[in-house]
């Protein structure tokens, strides 16, 4: 690794190990480039650059944590511009025809989605209603496990459980309220 | 079902679902769910239960930033100024404290640093009343890391007369994460004095970091012994840190 990346690595081991303040340090240290840089290439407004800015911090974070980004053979920078461009050109051919940008490549396929392009079900979308009322420890725990793919043995210290039994009590507890609350919003009718 | 028969069924459906099993465990698996609806059907619910909560986090992290984003247009900030008047009077504090400390006392902020992890928010939103919608908005301010805003917020509540004694803990703890120490012992130990709040025993803990920060050694002592006696699930890192001073 260049010496140069040592620093970016550095956050994405950070976020990895899901320390909530690196996204945001990512966020303050790149915000004003990246929407200059959006702006200047593929003309822009400033909302619409910060909305893509906050996508492509989104989509980093995943690759992150699901293991697709793992050490770096470029900066963050350019890794930021190359989602970033994927994700403008996935949003602005809804509209028209993209301009050209400037030539940030991948060398590994990554995730580069735009988040109000996900496509979900119904039952997708109520999941994700009902997580906005499951209350805690459920929403940390399977935000935790799930999003940020922690292992138990870091749950047990992230949440301060005695054990890891305790931990995998919990969160079987959480998997099957959810699954009922679920259950109930559909009256059974679908299980 | 027990436990362990669970854990093993539920990381079994998760591993079909992201594809992560190998030939013949796949072959096994699908010709179950050809012989058992009920399999099948589970297999489903448990895909669209983590689909729903993917796309839920996602948008979730997208609401942290545009917080974030919210917060950099109303403070406008030169962080690079911050930083370099920031990393200024951390080498001045420094110094100073290299110079009229012993190597004893250089122990205490290592510590602190050693065990101090940021409570996560367990306060169910049922449960915020009062002016919920202002408590909702500091306890996102604090689940995404704007401390200082959440401070603002929790003492604001305090301060129109809420009685609720999480407030109390939350604002000990933002403003014990941004390093405004007197504030935060001042509020733990308001909770601490409340043996029937909810958060007594984690209130205790922090209040005790908080001493073992701020260098009030007698303090730290009395209240880490205290919860090491006590057998809650503070007690063993107490421990730890009374054999380490």
């Amino acid at each position: 690794m260049q010496e140069s990346y040592f620093e970016d690595q550095q956050v994405l081991s950070r976020m990895k190990e899901s320390d909530s303040k690196a996204v945001l340090e990512l966020y303050r240290l790149h915000r004003e480039e990246f929407i200059h840089w959006a702006q200047h290439n593929y003309k822009i407004e400033e909302d619409n650059a910060i909305d893509i800015f906050q996508d492509t911090l989104v989509a980093l974070h995943n690759n992150v944590i699901k293991g697709k980004l793992t050490a770096l053979n470029t900066s963050l920078k350019t890794c930021l511009h190359a989602i970033g461009k994927s994700i403008i050109e996935k949003k602005i051919s809804q509209t028209s025809t993209a301009p050209a940008g400037q030539k940030e490549e991948l060398s590994t396929p990554l995730e580069t989605e735009v988040i109000d392009q996900i496509t979900v079900n119904d039952r997708q979308r109520v999941v994700a209603s009902l997580l906005e009322t499951i209350g805690e420890p459920c929403k940390t725990l399977l935000k935790l496990s799930y999003f940020k793919d922690l292992s138990i043995e870091a749950i047990v210290t992230a949440m301060a459980y005695q054990d890891e039994n305790e931990a995998k009590k919990q969160k079987l507890r959480c998997v099957s309220t959810l699954k009922q609350m679920l259950k109930d919003r559909y009256n059974n009718a679908e299980f | 079902m027990n436990l362990q028969e669970s854990e093993n069924r539920r990381n079994q459906v998760e591993r079909y679902i992201k594809g992560e099993m190998q030939a013949e465990e796949l072959q096994l698996f699908e010709q179950r769910m050809r012989e058992n609806a009920g399999l099948a059907a589970e297999v489903l619910l448990h895909r669209d239960v983590l689909a729903g909560m993917n796309y839920f986090f996602k948008k979730d992290l997208k609401a942290e930033l545009q917080a974030e984003e919210a917060r950099l247009k109303k403070k406008p900030v030169n962080y690079i100024k911050f930083i370099s008047i920031a990393a200024s009077v951390v080498l001045v504090m420094a110094a100073t404290y290299l110079i009229v400390s012993d190597l004893r006392q250089a122990d205490h902020p290592a510590l602190y640093n050693e065990y101090f992890k940021p409570y996560p928010n367990t306060v169910p939103p049922a449960q915020y009343a009062d002016d919920s919608a202002a408590v909702n908005t500091g306890m996102s301010y604090y689940e995404s890391g704007g401390y200082e805003e959440a401070a603002e917020i929790f003492e604001q509540q305090i301060a129109a007369g809420s009685s609720q004694s999480y407030l109390k803990f939350y604002a000990g703890l933002s403003y014990l994460n941004i390093d405004k120490d007197k504030k935060a012992i001042t509020y733990l130990e308001q909770v601490v004095a409340s043996p029937d709040s909810e958060f007594a025993s984690q209130a205790e803990w922090y209040l005790g970091l908080a001493y073992l920060k701020q260098a009030q050694i007698q303090k730290a002592e009395g209240i880490l012994k205290q919860i090491a006696s006590s057998g809650n699930d503070y007690s063993s890192k107490a421990t730890e840190i009374l054999r380490k001073l």
